[in-house]
């Protein structure tokens, strides 16, 4: 899952990366509007989600929104902010935010309220994603499948949690990689590779399909 | 508590019931000269009428039936208030006599010697006489029962003072009534005052006040606009206050939740630091808003002054510190002996608050140059850093209450300066940011008002209990 989060404060932004990453989130950080605006038109099919402080240098949040869903984008956008007045969050929300956190705020919320954005853009009724045998919890990290329940790791819940989303899909490396890892973070060059092989290790080589030469897919699981 | 009313009421009446006396006692007065007049030229006449008459010895007792020639001072006429009147011939026999009426029962007048008007008592009755003798050689007497007489004098007196004693109470009662109608309109504003939450500051009513009372309703309007205004940016502070807390303590909050998680202990190590870090910004800022909120309370002439040179090394030494382990150089150039004023906690918040900006902006490897010097009548110090300066069109918002420069790390309380411009200002001085023209970076200048060496500045701040030195950064 990559995430954009858009935060002017230092302190804050540090500390939502690592949170954030904690949760297996891909997250970039920019710390102003006219950022956040470069970010989504270069790459903006990349994240599946974003954290948009209101308050910011050059460009406000607000505006920010604006132009995204002027642009006809429907990505999940969670606004954050110190404004708690009754009018700027019918604003935020009447201007296309997804929902709106007033700060201060706790971590675990923000990551609830991500993980509900993401699961409502899938069109999934709850936090589980169910596919064959085997069913992703989003909340816990952990597969349920017959009856044993198995631990992820962040990377290994990023990677199989791509996958699931659209059951039959291929994905690529890069595209893996842009899922499991932020810009400033350094990529070994077998890093998926070793993901892939825990997995399999964890549910069985069938769990994801390697189709030679493009990329893979999650298994059938019947 | 002084009443309008009462006070109204009061001299109204008072004034009535001297004005009501004054009346009653010359109309008292009036009566009895005009009673006492007429009487005595109805008796005058009456003897002048009885000289011209002859009268023959022996007719002692004989009533003259003529009444008409006796005329009564009493508008119903009653023989009992006719005048007695006694004629006696030269060899004082008594040659005529009206006859006795109960203020004189079975008598006839004595003998007087004495001529003219007078008072004599006789009998039990006080009554007033005229006596005189005709060309012919009769005596002739004339007298009038003062009763009758006193009676008259009140029954003319009483009609002049029953219109006034009927008058006055009647004007008493409707000027009362009037002095308490107009005065309810200052009634109903008491009670538009009275009747208002304890915290409205909302405008009094001006319309149907009266004019005499409408500069102090303006008065009242004008300090409760003042009041509404210093309380709107009270509001404002706390609002904005609340809200530049939400920043740092929402990274607080993020920065305590993701302890537990990282890899390693070194990530741990790390996580623990920002949160400390997080801390000593929040405390910070609780110490910058406190501060700000003094800088703004401060009211009154400032009159302590201080050595300002002293007072900027002392601040270069606080912070030399924090400038080495940055690794920023900050040379001073001063030693005037110069002094200003303010006490040195001001100055120190003012010039500590600047050099501590420059800290913040200025690289690694840079210099601060601070400049202390006369100019004219004023003091003025510069303050050069090496950061990244401000586009023009910010160097006067920075000023701003919780406004946060564009380049801002974030980590500021948008009140540094804001604190520094009210503290500034308070003493007569000016500050101002300029972009530098040599290279990027900002220059802080302060110019203040030189303080006149008197001798005995030399007690310095305790000298003058006026200000309050410890109101200033405790």
């Amino acid at each position: 899952m990559r995430l954009l989060l858009v935060e002017d404060d230092r302190m804050i932004g540090e500390s939502l990366v690592k949170g954030l990453r904690d949760e297996a989130f891909a997250v970039d950080w920019v710390r102003d509007g006219a950022a956040a605006l470069a970010a989504l038109q270069d790459r903006r099919a990349d994240f599946s989600v974003v954290v948009l402080d209101w308050n910011l240098p050059r460009q406000d949040g607000l505006s920010v929104l604006q132009a995204v869903r002027a642009s006809g984008s429907t990505l999940p956008i969670l606004m954050v902010t110190a404004r708690d007045g009754l009018t700027d969050r019918v604003k935020g929300l009447d201007n296309g935010a997804d929902d709106y956190l007033v700060k201060p705020f706790e971590l675990a919320e923000l990551k609830a309220r991500v993980r509900n954005l993401l699961r409502r853009a899938q069109g999934r009724p709850t936090a589980r994603i169910p596919h064959g045998n085997l069913e992703l919890d989003t909340v816990t990290h952990t597969v349920h499948r017959g009856g044993t329940t198995t631990l992820l790791s962040a990377r290994e819940f990023s990677l199989l949690h791509s996958l699931m989303e659209r059951p039959g899909a291929i994905l690529s490396r890069a595209q893996l990689e842009e899922r499991l890892y932020g810009w400033d973070e350094s990529v070994q060059s077998n890093a998926i590779e070793f993901v892939i092989h825990s997995l399999r290790k964890k549910f069985g080589a069938e769990i994801i399909d390697n189709v030679r030469g493009v990329g893979w897919r999650i298994g059938p699981l019947t | 508590m002084k009443s309008l009313r009462g006070a109204l009421t009061i001299w109204v009446w008072v004034t009535i019931g001297v004005v009501g006396a004054v009346s009653a006692v010359i109309a008292i007065w009036q009566a009895q000269r005009e009673t006492q007049g007429q009487v005595d030229y109805q008796m005058q006449q009456v003897a002048q009428i009885v000289a011209g008459q002859s009268f023959t010895p022996g007719e002692q007792g004989v009533e003259l039936s003529d009444a008409k020639i006796f005329p009564s001072i009493h508008v119903h006429h009653d023989k009992d208030d006719d005048l007695i009147v006694s004629v006696r011939d030269p060899d004082g026999r008594l040659v005529y006599a009206s006859r006795t009426n109960r203020h004189l029962p079975g008598k006839s007048l004595p003998d007087f010697e004495q001529m003219g008007f007078q008072t004599r008592q006789i009998g039990h009755g006080s009554f007033r006489v005229f006596a005189a003798r005709s060309a012919s050689g009769l005596r002739i007497q004339v007298a009038q029962s003062m009763d009758v007489i006193r009676e008259a004098q009140a029954g003319i007196a009483a009609a002049t003072l029953v219109p006034i004693g009927l008058l006055l109470p009647s004007l008493a009662i409707v000027l009362g009534w009037a002095i308490r109608k107009q005065l309810r309109s200052l009634g109903s504003t008491t009670a538009a005052i009275a009747s208002r939450p304890p915290l409205s500051l909302d405008l009094l009513p001006a319309e149907g006040v009266p004019v005499e009372v409408s500069p102090l309703i303006e008065e009242i309007n004008r300090l409760l606009r003042r009041l509404s205004t210093a309380m709107d940016r009270e509001k404002r502070f706390v609002t904005d206050a609340a809200h530049s807390l939400r920043t740092p303590l929402t990274a607080l909050q993020i920065q305590a939740e993701i302890l537990d998680g990282g890899d390693g202990p070194e990530e741990r190590a790390s996580r623990l630091a920002e949160l400390r870090a997080g801390i000593r910004r929040i405390i910070r800022l609780s110490e910058q808003l406190l501060s700000h909120a003094r800088s703004q309370s401060e009211t009154g002439p400032i009159t302590v002054t201080s050595e300002l040179d002293p007072t900027l090394q002392e601040i270069v030494a606080y912070y030399a510190s924090t400038a080495q382990a940055k690794g920023v150089e900050v040379a001073l150039e001063a030693g005037s002996t110069v002094r200003v004023y303010g006490n040195t906690r001001r100055l120190t918040l003012i010039f500590g608050n600047l050099l501590d900006n420059s800290l913040r902006f200025t690289p690694s490897g840079g210099k601060i140059r601070i400049r202390s010097y006369l100019a004219g009548e004023r003091v003025r110090v510069e303050v050069w850093d090496q950061g990244c300066g401000l586009p023009p069109e910010e160097l006067e918002r920075v000023f701003e209450r919780f406004y946060q420069a564009t380049e801002n790390e974030g980590s500021g309380s948008g009140l540094g300066l804001a604190t520094v411009e009210a503290l500034v200002e308070q003493l007569d001085g000016e500050v101002r940011l300029e972009n530098r023209l040599d290279r990027p970076g900002l220059v802080a200048i302060v110019t203040l008002p030189v303080a006149p060496e008197l001798a005995g500045q030399s007690f310095g701040e305790r000298q003058l209990p006026l200000t309050r030195p410890s109101s200033i950064l405790s």
